[in-house]
């Protein structure tokens, strides 16, 4: 079982006169001279960090962090320096999850060291050089030779380039002494790229004969013992400092038309833009939040469409899958003030400094508290702003989802943060590494490993089973030249394998393509041959021959695929065939979404006893804190399913059945689609298994359904237990694409499929043919195979949340959630979204032949019919 | 359903990824050995299958009391472009070897695919070549990234009527609402009055060309044969385990 997360003591405000006490008198007077006071982050960290504890700072964006740990560091290397005492070795390692942080320390490095030193001339104080080293996937290979040259003092990187310097022994000479290390934006590495850093860290210990102070710099995240263990591993001590913040806020949630059941699409529809252009026009400098980077070119589109006049050169779309050189181009207009409104996905959410917003339009429900808070926190940037933010709604359940959330960011709650264990494609990648670094004993190497938190309960026998693949054990004998490492089971030790290894290593080190992303080029029509971005792997399985999308705001016909590039034809006028892609869309945190749970209860509970609508409303708006419209809007949803069924809330979990052309049963089971996926499948696995046939399942984040001819629910109930489902659950996605696009990302972070092998790159097309085969193969060796194992469960802990379906398990075992059963004639108002969303997956038990055969027989059919 | 006449043709008898024709002459398509060569720290099982899918037939047949008599291979015997490694020789040779012990060295009709650039060195250990094309009566054999035109040419006046072809690994995926399975299949239909057949890969070379969705024109090393033509194709897919062909129309009826 997983180790409890340690408890961390908080840190306190220190002393003003205290930290005053400590500056070098030219960093104090560079201080002042820049800022009057110091800012609450500073108070709680900078004497913490110059006293070298472990320490992770958690505070809103805008609230100094990075400049505080900056501070401490700065301060100690100009007091060495002006001794000339400052030695030839790293002595800060910053990394950052953001390519594009050069700003950012721009603003909190490069210009106060430079400062300082103009003032150190001015006043003729001599001061060694203190060198800062930038090194991210981007830098060249001249630069990256110059820095092994002269070690800088402050070295800047990414988590991939740290992992490479790991490896290269003119870095690991510079490292071995380091005494500072900030892993800032902390909050953003709940995933792989973390739990690799999380090793690096470790390894850089290892490697340094002192062990550095680690710095975490975070934004409002929960909990934050959690997060600190993260940062310091297992046994070791840290300070957490909750910096609070005095950024006050102002949330509304605002529906574009009262009654958001009856009106047709096209008044909804204009009524939105109409409210988003009005919102736009009344502010100085917009963002838009939307959950989807297809929604974020549906917005831009419409608004130009709609509003020619008003958007023309001052309107930009920010998603991932644009290309660096546009986003970037998009960022300097904002700084510049030159945008006066931006739509954009998640890529903005994080740190960048993006100027000056005035307010943040959040379309459709953030699904999460903590990405709420973040996404308004980019409105009045600066520490004593107003942050502006404005929920819009789309639909009813987006409504009260939307309402909540808002109730939540207003009281500052914040949802859990989900960090990956023991992920054994993240762990054969960096055992790799290790292995080009030095010879290690294998004991010595398991410890190490298992000082991360990520793996602080790894078994021995998963990384046994890690090691036996990287040493090629389970290749037959005759083929272990594909081998990278090798383990001498007489000496314990491990060392690399091939002459190759560390270019191997080098060419193929990362985590991120979680998602494969294809190209998109134009191939006919005008500006052909160029690229105009990317789209992600599942979006190009749904495309048809003549399908219209668009991508940067433009319209696109596809017309083929070849390897990891899509061709399409530029300047069409259609509109485009296909409106969003499902795969990329937020889930609903469980926290949140039993956050509604709890509300649906409140409100039960006053419609059951009776209560007047004036009540009823009076309520909402005061536990809600909103608006009268948004109130009867959220009255009116909640009385239909009141006098149709029954209110399904955080203690009733009901199932209701009806016939339509096929037999439905809907669980209306508010946990976030994360759970509603666990549950779903295990559920349908057990019937389809029953019956033999397949069954279709629909789920969102308020529910999920089943649909087929026949739905033996009880006896599948019956069955499935808390103890079982991870089984259950195993067994329904073992022949999912899910599984099988999943496996081959884990493939490829555990080097299976190298993307680069001598100076070749091998295209996704030829990855997906290869991973393909390997899984194929795989299967048929041993299902315990370490990387299928990790697929497995990336899918069931990191796609799907089991952790909490089975925490639900038990609530429906020991009654705290009952289930009801009730059968309606046609699907209640709450369950009207599930429904007309359709079904999004199928639980495959027909045989393959028997569903050719059938096939065929429709065929013939059809072709009769003629 | 009207049955075709070509699918009538009692000449050839459809078999788990090829074909036997007269009742004699064995006709495999691609096999693409070595194509799990680059692939990272696991077993090559695909020389097993294939093996384990040869033995399979060739008994089928010997239940029948067929003899085979012939056997071509229709080109990519080998997967790599460029170099041999130990394993593929090793493996290459292993299966000639097999084809020799069922027919006889002279009896077997390798066909040059664009994978086999040096494929030659292998074939000359047991005294064999390549070759660009065969005739067998009125059929010519082709891999099918090529036309060789010489091939359809009447030296002695014979009427060549059929060509068959590898290389384009064709699979087709049924959907009905909302069901989705990728099968691999045979291809036959018209082409400049002669009856073409596509054969799909013999050995597991990964998903293929999906009709339904990868317009086959567009690709570099596509078929010889234009793409508009093959929507008129008829697509077969074999059910290894009832031993029959089901014949699902043409393409164009599937991609709609």
């Amino acid at each position: 079982m997983t180790k409890q997360i340690q408890k961390y003591s908080r840190a306190e405000i220190r002393n003003k006169q205290e930290i005053i006490g400590i500056l070098d008198p030219l960093v104090k007077e560079w201080f002042f001279s820049k800022f009057k006071d110091f800012s609450d982050a500073q108070l709680y960290g900078v004497m913490n960090i110059h006293e070298r504890k472990n320490i992770l700072i958690s505070a809103p964006t805008g609230s100094t962090k990075t400049l505080t740990a900056f501070l401490s560091i700065l301060n100690y290397l100009v007091g060495l320096s002006r001794k000339n005492e400052l030695e030839e070795k790293v002595y800060a390692i910053y990394a950052s999850p953001l390519k594009a942080l050069s700003n950012d320390i721009f603003v909190n490095l490069i210009n106060p060291l430079r400062e300082i030193e103009e003032l150190a001339e001015k006043k003729g104080i001599k001061l060694q050089k203190i060198r800062v080293g930038l090194r991210t996937g981007d830098t060249s290979i001249a630069e990256r030779a110059k820095m092994a040259k002269h070690s800088s003092h402050i070295y800047i990187t990414t988590p991939e380039s740290l992992a490479i310097s790991l490896t290269t022994k003119k870095f690991i000479e510079m490292f071995n002494c380091v005494e500072f290390v900030i892993i800032d934006e902390i909050h953003s590495l709940g995933n792989k790229r973390g739990v690799y850093l999380s090793i690096s860290l470790e390894r850089l210990e290892e490697i340094s004969k002192i062990n550095p102070v680690r710095i975490g710099l975070s934004a409002t995240i929960a909990p934050l013992d959690e997060v600190a263990n993260f940062l310091v591993g297992t046994d070791r001590k840290a300070l957490i400092a909750e910096v609070e913040t005095k950024k006050k806020i102002d949330i509304k949630v605002l529906t574009p038309i009262i009654d958001l059941i009856d009106t047709n699409q096209e008044d909804l529809h204009s009524s939105l833009y109409g409210l988003i252009d009005k919102l736009i026009q009344e502010h100085k400098t917009t963002v838009v939040f939307t959950n989807t980077r297809a929604a974020t070119e549906r917005v831009v589109n419409h608004l130009k469409e709609m509003f020619p006049e008003n958007y023309i050169e001052n309107i930009g779309a920010h998603h991932s899958s644009l290309s660096k050189e546009h986003r970037s181009d998009i960022e300097e207009k904002l700084r510049k003030g030159e945008l006066k409104v931006v739509v954009t996905s998640t890529s903005l959410e994080m740190g960048i400094d993006i100027g000056y917003i005035d307010l943040v339009i959040l379309l459709g429900s953030p699904k999460s508290s903590a990405r709420a808070l973040q996404r308004i926190g980019r409105a009045g940037h600066k520490l004593h702003d107003i942050s502006v933010g404005r929920f819009i709604v789309l639909d009813r359940d987006d409504l009260i989802e939307s309402a909540v959330l808002s109730k939540e960011a207003i009281e500052r709650k914040i949802d859990k943060i989900h960090i990956p264990k023991n992920c054994l494609d993240v762990l054969s990648q960096q055992i790799y590494g290790m292995a080009i670094q030095k010879i290690w004993d294998i004991n010595e190497m398991f410890n190490l490993i298992k000082k991360s938190y990520c793996y602080a309960d790894l078994s021995r026998e998963d990384f046994m089973s890690v090691i036996s693949y990287l040493a090629g054990e389970y290749a037959l004998e005759h083929r272990n030249v594909y081998a990278k490492i090798w383990y001498d089971k007489e000496t314990k030790q491990i060392g690399k394998k091939g002459m190759l290894a560390r270019v191997i290593y080098m060419t193929n080190i990362g985590t991120i393509p979680e998602e494969s992303f294809i190209t998109v080029v134009v191939g006919q029509g005008e500006k052909k041959g160029s690229k105009i971005g990317v789209v992600d792997e599942s979006f190009l399985e749904k495309m048809k021959l003549g399908d219209v999308f668009v991508l940067g705001g433009k319209k696109y016909q596809y017309l083929y695929t070849r390897g990891m590039k899509v061709y399409v034809r530029s300047g069409i006028k259609k509109n485009p065939t296909i409106p969003s892609w499902f795969s990329e869309m937020l889930p609903l945190s469980f926290d949140s979404a039993l956050e509604i749970g709890r509300f649906r209860k409140l409100l039960s509970e006053r419609f059951e006893m009776k209560k007047n609508k004036e009540e009823i409303i009076e309520f909402i708006k005061n536990h809600v804190y909103c608006q009268e419209s948004v109130a009867k809007g959220i009255y009116n949803y909640f009385y239909e399913q009141f006098k149709f069924a029954e209110i399904p809330h955080s203690e009733r979990l009901l199932v209701e059945s009806y016939k339509g052309e096929k037999n439905y049963v809907i669980f209306h089971s508010l946990y976030g689609r994360r759970v509603n996926d666990a549950l779903s499948r295990s559920i349908g696995y057990l019937m389809a298994q029953k019956v033999g046939r397949d069954i279709e399942i629909g789920i969102n984040d308020n529910g999920f359904y089943f649909a087929g001819e026949n739905l033996p629910l009880e006896e599948a109930l019956k069955v499935l237990k808390p103890e079982n489902i991870r089984e259950a659950l195993e067994e329904a996605i073992s022949k999912t694409e899910i599984l099988k696009r999943r496996f081959r990302h884990c493939a490829a972070r555990a080097l299976m499929i190298l993307r680069n092998y001598k100076g070749r790159t091998k295209s996704v097309g030829r990855q997906q043919v290869s991973s393909f085969l390997l899984l194929s193969a795989i299967n048929k060796i041993s299902k315990d195979f370490p990387i299928l194992k990790e697929a497995r469960r990336e899918v069931l802990e990191d796609l799907m949340d089991i952790e909490n379906a089975i925490l639900v398990l038990k609530w429906i075992k020991e009654e705290k959630v009952k289930l009801e059963r009730i059968q309606t004639k046609l699907p209640s108002p709450f369950a009207l979204n599930l429904i007309l969303q359709g079904h999004m997956d199928l639980m495959k038990m027909e045989d393959r032949i028997e569903f050719l055969k059938r096939m065929h027989n429709e065929h013939l059919k059809e072709i009769e019919e003629k | 359903m009207k049955q075709t006449r070509l699918f009538d043709q009692p000449r050839i008898r459809f078999l788990n990824n090829s074909l036997l024709i007269d009742e004699e002459v064995f006709v495999l398509g691609d096999l693409h050995l070595g194509v799990q060569e680059h692939l990272q720290g696991i077993p090559n099982i695909q020389l097993k299958e294939i093996f384990e899918n040869l033995r399979e037939i060739f008994s089928y047949l010997e239940r029948l009391k067929i003899k085979v008599k012939k056997i071509v291979v229709l080109g990519d015997f080998k997967h790599k472009f460029g170099e041999i490694s130990d394993s593929e020789w090793r493996e290459s040779v292993r299966l000639l070897d097999y084809f020799i012990e069922k027919v006889g060295r002279k009896n077997i009709i390798l066909i040059k695919g664009n994978h086999d650039a040096v494929l030659e060195p292998i074939v000359r250990k047991r005294k064999m070549k390549l070759e660009n094309f065969y005739r067998y009566k009125d059929i010519v054999f082709m891999h099918g990234s090529k036309e060789y035109k010489e091939a359809l040419k009447n030296k002695k006046n014979e009427k060549i009527k059929i060509i068959m072809l590898g290389h384009l690994h064709p699979t087709i995926t049924l959907t009905d609402e909302y069901k989705r399975e990728r099968y691999k299949c045979f291809l036959f239909g018209k082409w400049k009055g002669k009856i073409v057949y596509v054969l799909p890969s013999f050995g597991d070379v990964g998903p293929g060309y999906d009709l339904a969705k990868d317009p086959v024109f567009k690709y570099r090393d596509s078929l010889f044969i234009d793409e508009r033509k093959l929507k008129d194709f008829h697509v077969v897919i074999y059910n290894n385990k009832d031993k029959k062909e089901y014949d699902f129309g043409r393409v164009i009826g599937l991609i709609k």
